[in-house]
């Protein structure tokens, strides 16, 4: 009797060490990011993946589109309830790590995340004060992305000077109307197109890339504007007020129905987000061509902006950071989840996740040549640097005020120019 | 006695903590925040009355969110009431098949503030939208509804106005309990229809007349959804009302401390226009066995 008692005991006790052990190394983590649904359903297919490969972790996936995911966060940060790995904006760090204390620093994790796997330049971007906030995730640029049935329809060529631009939005309106425009720029794409061209002209920035100061003169940002507006005025962008009319001057290229439609000509956007803007089109990714990048002829940079565009940080509140850096490490390095993913984030930044994409043909060859075209700007040395606070949501909106302002004919370049460089020098110096 | 008391209190006492933890708290901790400096992600730094001060003296988008937020209120609070009670009045007759249309009436209630009516509106009154494409075939030129200072406003009175149902069935209530015996007497005075309803409808309901007010005041004061759906506070600020503002300036751009004395401000506007509404009721309102109780 003692005896089966003893056992019985002894049984019990070693099935609840047992299973006091597997919850010791099961771990559950929280992931968000952002994006549209053919990057929700690889991502997860990949966190599917993942878990089948390390049995003890869990991934709680938590997606949603671009429009109040920041907010979200913010808020998830303040309560200090934020997911333990987060796909984060590059241009978010000055707000949620100014001094580089918001997110744990990855170093903390060499031996998980296969670091070297990274070109040293991109991980300095991400880094404040030593310390890095996340990994990248990939390298975008701005570029000229055309849906090629209007132009074959009008019979004319991709323009490789701004001349031709000009020339191109006069000929389509005459040959198939005024609704038909050479290019939706998107709100950014209105500041950054024309900051492009004022950038190929004086070779300077807005913002000074080293230190938060305005860079350019009063006349040199009064022409900036005055390029812009002549873009709107000479139908070659589709204008602000005429995409606030159409429901929204901040709404996706591929939502709008003149884009579905195949009335405008193409976008001013990043080589990250070819897939989007072939969605809604009914020849898909067919439809679309890259451009040559226009240029002023001799200019010293394209003026187009290429940075790291986001990463994936690790929660300082996280109670499962080792796993967090696994899974991190596994979504930007693992050769399987690369044939996964794919492009649908970007051009991957790891050596092993490039190789795979490249070798395997896995990159659509669109993607190929946009990606390729910023590559060779940027071995040219035409691509420039941009200031982290150039994307500061406050800087965003000073811009996005002038721009609307000025499509709105409610200001002139010349009036707008210093109100301009007076606010944004405003802005900079409390940042 | 003593015991059921104890087990009243216990009944609510989750209630009672929800409000604490939820309204009461939040409250207060918001007007703490109103003399702080706080990016949201670290700590809130004193700043004593700046916050107030930088609104008043040096924030034009702060008078301009006043400004839209007040004339809005201004436009649909009457509108909406005079919409609600003329629905009230013509739902009040016996009818066949009046219960159907009551519920028809409501509806929009029911459907008005959610974000699926709002992306619906927008589909509307866009360029190419229903309401220009009716405006059009009977000769009239497209209106950029959502890219009009002028228009863009109108767009979201609209959908407001059109959201009378909770209004109308108070005012319907209200309509149902006026004695039928004060209609007879005017009937049998020789009164109009139009003079029984100014003299003996319109006095009686006041006291409605006045809830209704207060209640669609407060409302207004705090719009959010539709103008930041349908129009994103655009063009050029002509649809920012406060609640955006307030949104933007804590979630966008990360200054807790300007948002809630953001919110303070919007608070004591609302209070004062109550009070001053309060204050003139006495002239205006009146309630049943009020002589009486003079007398």
């Amino acid at each position: 009797m003692f005896k089966r008692k003893t056992l019985a005991a002894l049984t019990f006790t070693a099935l609840v060490s047992l299973t006091s052990a597997a919850f010791a190394e099961d771990a559950s983590i929280r992931f968000a990011w952002w994006g549209n649904e053919a990057r929700a359903a690889n991502t997860l297919k990949v966190i599917k993946l993942f878990e089948e490969k390390n049995p003890g972790i869990t991934v709680k996936a938590e997606y949603s589109g671009y429009d109040g995911y920041q907010t979200r966060l913010s808020t998830q940060f303040a309560g200090g309830t934020e997911p333990d790995v987060m796909q984060v904006l590059l241009a978010w760090l000055p707000m949620f790590s100014k001094k580089g204390d918001g997110f744990e620093d990855i170093n903390k994790f060499s031996s998980l995340i296969n670091l070297e796997e990274f070109p040293k330049t991109t991980l300095e971007q991400v880094s404040i004060n030593g310390k890095m906030q996340g990994v990248p995730i990939g390298s975008t640029g701005f570029l000229f992305l055309y849906n090629k049935e209007p132009w074959q329809k009008a019979k004319i060529d991709y323009p490789k000077t701004w001349d031709e631009l000009f020339e191109a939005g006069k000929l389509m309106r005459e040959r198939l109307g005024d609704e038909y425009y050479p290019l939706d720029p998107t709100t950014q794409g209105s500041f950054l197109i024309s900051l492009s061209w004022a950038m190929q002209k004086y070779n300077v920035n807005f913002i000074d890339p080293d230190e938060p100061k305005v860079s350019m003169s009063e006349e040199q940002v009064a022409d900036w504007l005055r390029f812009f507006k002549r873009l709107e005025n000479e139908h070659v962008l589709v204008s602000i007020k005429a995409r606030t009319a159409m429901g929204g001057a901040n709404k996706p290229t591929s939502q709008m129905p003149d884009w579905v439609e195949g009335k405008w000509g193409g976008v001013y956007s990043q080589d990250s987000t070819l897939t989007s803007r072939a969605d809604t089109l009914t020849g898909g990714l067919d439809q679309l061509e890259v451009g040559p990048y226009i240029m002023l002829p001799d200019a010293k940079t394209a003026g187009t902006m290429s940075r790291t565009g986001f990463i994936y940080s690790i929660s300082k509140h996280s109670k499962q950071q080792e796993a967090a850096a696994k899974f991190i490490n596994f979504l930007t390095t693992d050769a399987e989840a690369a044939r996964i993913i794919g492009t649908s984030r970007a051009i991957p930044a790891s050596k092993t996740q490039w190789d795979v994409l490249t070798n395997e043909n896995l990159i659509p060859p669109i993607q190929k040549i946009g990606t390729g075209q910023i590559m060779e700007l940027d071995e040219k040395g035409l691509v420039p640097r941009f200031s982290l606070y150039f994307e500061h949501p406050l800087i965003y909106k000073l811009l996005f005020n002038t721009f609307e302002e000025l499509s709105f004919d409610k200001t002139t370049p010349e009036e707008a120019a210093p109100k301009l460089i007076k606010e944004a020098t405003r802005i900079l110096s409390r940042l | 006695m003593y015991e059921s008391k104890r087990l009243g209190y216990l009944f609510v006492l989750p209630f009672i903590l929800g409000i604490l933890a939820f309204n009461l708290f939040p409250f207060a901790a918001s007007f703490a925040l109103s003399f702080t400096d706080y990016p949201l992600i670290g700590s809130p730094t004193y700043i004593g009355l700046e916050n107030y001060e930088k609104m008043v003296f040096d924030d034009d988008l702060f008078w301009k969110s006043l400004t839209v937020t007040v004339s809005f209120a201004l436009i649909v609070v009457p509108a909406r009431l005079a919409v609600a009670l003329f629905i009230a009045q013509v739902l009040n007759f016996k009818l066949r098949g009046i219960n159907f249309f009551r519920a028809a009436y409501y509806l929009p209630t029911i459907l008005g503030g959610s974000i699926a009516i709002s992306v619906m509106w927008k589909f509307l009154f866009q360029q190419k939208g229903l309401v220009n494409i009716i405006l059009d075939t009977v000769g009239i030129d497209p209106i950029p509804w959502l890219a009009s200072e002028r228009y863009a406003v109108w767009t979201i009175v609209a959908l407001n106005t059109w959201q009378f149902g909770a209004a109308m069935v108070i005012f319907l209530a209200a309509l149902q309990g006026v004695p039928k015996s004060l209609y007879e007497a005017a009937e049998i005075d020789g009164a109009s229809f139009w003079q029984q309803f100014r003299n003996v409808t319109l006095p009686i309901i006041t006291p409605v007349i006045f809830f209704n007010m207060i209640m669609q005041i407060v409302n207004c004061f705090q719009e959010f959804n539709a103008p930041y759906m349908i129009t994103e506070g655009g063009p050029l600020y002509s649809t920012y009302f406060m609640a955006i503002y307030i949104y933007d300036e804590a979630f966008k751009y990360f200054n807790m401390g300007y948002a809630s004395a953001l919110s303070w401000v919007l608070f004591f506007l609302i209070v004062a226009i109550a009070g001053v509404l309060f204050w003139s009721s006495k002239y205006w309102v009146f309630y049943s066995g009020e002589k009486e109780k003079a007398r």
